[in-house]
């Protein structure tokens, strides 16, 4: 009965059941709205969007792409944090959360791209963020875990259609995007270190004796634990793209790429919290109702 | 085939109406609408993977291509010797002295003092680096490293940008790391002379 249902749906399995059939994708990107929101609240509260911005503007600030006329903010740049800070913490707690939605994508875009051109290379690691929520914004995050909900709040868009499809497709947006940055770091590597960087293990041992944590430090008396560290960093950067595609294997990946990045933070002290923090909701939690099938047959 | 027009017929809307799951029928995007965002998402990732093979970031778009070359066991880094006003002298990460992610405050050492030749910059930067260290240290969060910080009743008159080379094939856990050579590239002195070498 399920896959002629599934059929009826138009999945069949595939790219399509994968891109518009997550299952519980409107409670999971709810879950993931919370956390893109608490992470960026966290990141501009605590994170380096320092007061340097505004101080070193006129001598640093030289815009690039997309933006090539943007001016230097000079005290405008608390401004800017601030909207991104409030409309955070309203997204965080689906207070207007599409009106929120939208605001913090805007101002956080435009927050990182500022930050992004200060007498730099152009290195920033946290774009994912900015993709993530423009994405957000296309589908209805507030009705699981939010204050509209709560409050019975969205009138407009309950007379919306749920979205189920859009909301599953924004799901696997933020899913294959995660698969391919692992993927990228991978053929990165592997382009340019060839494949001397994961049989040797030289660079993770240079770096952790040059910013590495104690622990780090300690276990750079054994060089063979970097080969080790090495060979587990191609094996999970290209297993993790391709196991993406079964949803089987989900919560694996979200097991393994908390274990990498602990143990790249534990040694290394780099944490990539702002990405990793995410993978429970997008590769763990399937658990609540199944998504409901459309009842309509093709005979009626 | 992966996609299938999704049959709607009169007789059916009629029947499920007053259904409970009929918004969710409403919710069914059309054929040409999965294929329109399934090509836009082929599109952007296609972007996304051209960066890393060209190597290139172009903000928003990311090579992620961190740490992605064989660091040799004899390379250089670049080191802040920073002057304390008792004649002392720290020697720390460039992310010691600027509030911002390590690695960024790297890059933004080596296009400042290194590559460009904008003199009134450099001290201007370096006034602000000094004054700020003096004034309000920041604490350490994720990739951004703490301030420098002068012991009680001291502070910083000044620092030499170092390139250090270093040998990694002769690390020792417990031990510090010396330099085999040292290279002094910027020295910034507060009010008084400055040096680009």
């Amino acid at each position: 009965v399920d896959s002629k249902q599934t059929s009826q749906a138009g999945y069949e399995g595939g790219a399509a059941e994968f891109l518009f059939n997550q299952p519980n994708a409107c409670q999971r990107l709810s879950l993931a709205r919370i956390f893109l929101a608490v992470i960026c609240l966290v990141q501009v509260l605590f994170g380096a969007y320092d007061r340097f911005y505004a101080e070193t503007s006129e001598i640093l600030f030289s815009p690039g792409f997309p933006f090539y006329f943007f001016p230097p903010l000079g005290k405008g740049f608390y401004l800017l944090k601030a909207v991104t800070i409030l409309s955070a913490v309203a997204l965080g707690l689906g207070l207007k959360t599409r009106s929120a939605n939208v605001v913090l994508a805007g101002s956080f875009l435009l927050l990182n791209f500022y930050v992004s051109y200060f007498g730099a290379s152009t290195w920033s690691y946290n774009t994912h963020l900015n993709f993530f929520l423009i994405a957000l914004c296309f589908a209805d995050s507030s009705r699981h875990y939010s204050l509209d909900k709560l409050l019975n709040r969205p009138r407009r868009a309950a007379l919306r259609p749920v979205g189920q499809e859009t909301a599953s497709f924004v799901l696997s947006f933020m899913q294959i995007y995660v698969a391919v940055l692992y993927l990228q770091s991978g053929v990165s590597k592997l382009l340019y270190g060839g494949m001397g960087w994961y049989l040797g293990g030289q660079t993770l041992f240079v770096f952790t004796i040059r910013g590495g944590t104690s622990f780090g430090l300690y276990l750079a008396q054994y060089p063979w634990v970097f080969k080790l560290l090495a060979v587990g960093t191609g094996i999970f950067e290209f297993g993790f793209f391709f196991l993406c595609f079964y949803r089987k294997a989900h919560k694996l990946l979200a097991v393994a790429a908390t274990v990498f990045h602990l143990s790249v933070w534990l040694t290394m002290g780099i944490s990539f919290w702002f990405l990793w923090l995410l993978l429970p909701a997008l590769f763990w939690l399937k658990s609540g109702e199944p998504t409901p099938r459309p009842l309509l047959s093709r005979q009626g | 085939m992966i996609f299938h027009a999704y049959s709607r017929s009169s007789a059916s809307f009629s029947l499920c109406a007053d259904h409970p799951r009929f918004v969710n029928i409403m919710n069914q995007l059309s054929q040409r609408k999965r294929e329109t965002l399934t090509a836009l998402l082929v599109i952007f990732f296609c972007a996304q993977l051209l960066h890393t093979l060209f190597n290139v970031n172009n903000w928003p778009f990311c090579s992620y291509n961190m740490f992605n070359f064989v660091t040799p066991l004899q390379t250089k880094i670049i080191r802040v010797a920073l002057h304390l006003d008792d004649g002392g002298q720290q020697l720390v990460a460039p992310g010691n002295i600027l509030p911002l992610e390590f690695f960024k405050a790297n890059s933004l050492i080596v296009n400042v003092y290194g590559v460009s030749a904008d003199e009134r910059r450099k001290e201007q930067l370096s006034e602000m680096i000094l004054r700020r260290l003096n004034s309000d240290p920041w604490p350490a969060f994720d990739e951004t490293y703490r301030a420098a910080r002068a012991p009680h009743g001291s502070k910083y008159v000044g620092f030499d940008l170092v390139l250090n080379a270093e040998d990694y094939s002769q690390y020792k856990y417990g031990e510090e790391l010396r330099p085999t050579a040292q290279t002094v590239f910027y020295s910034y002195r507060d009010g008084a002379e400055k040096t680009g070498r």
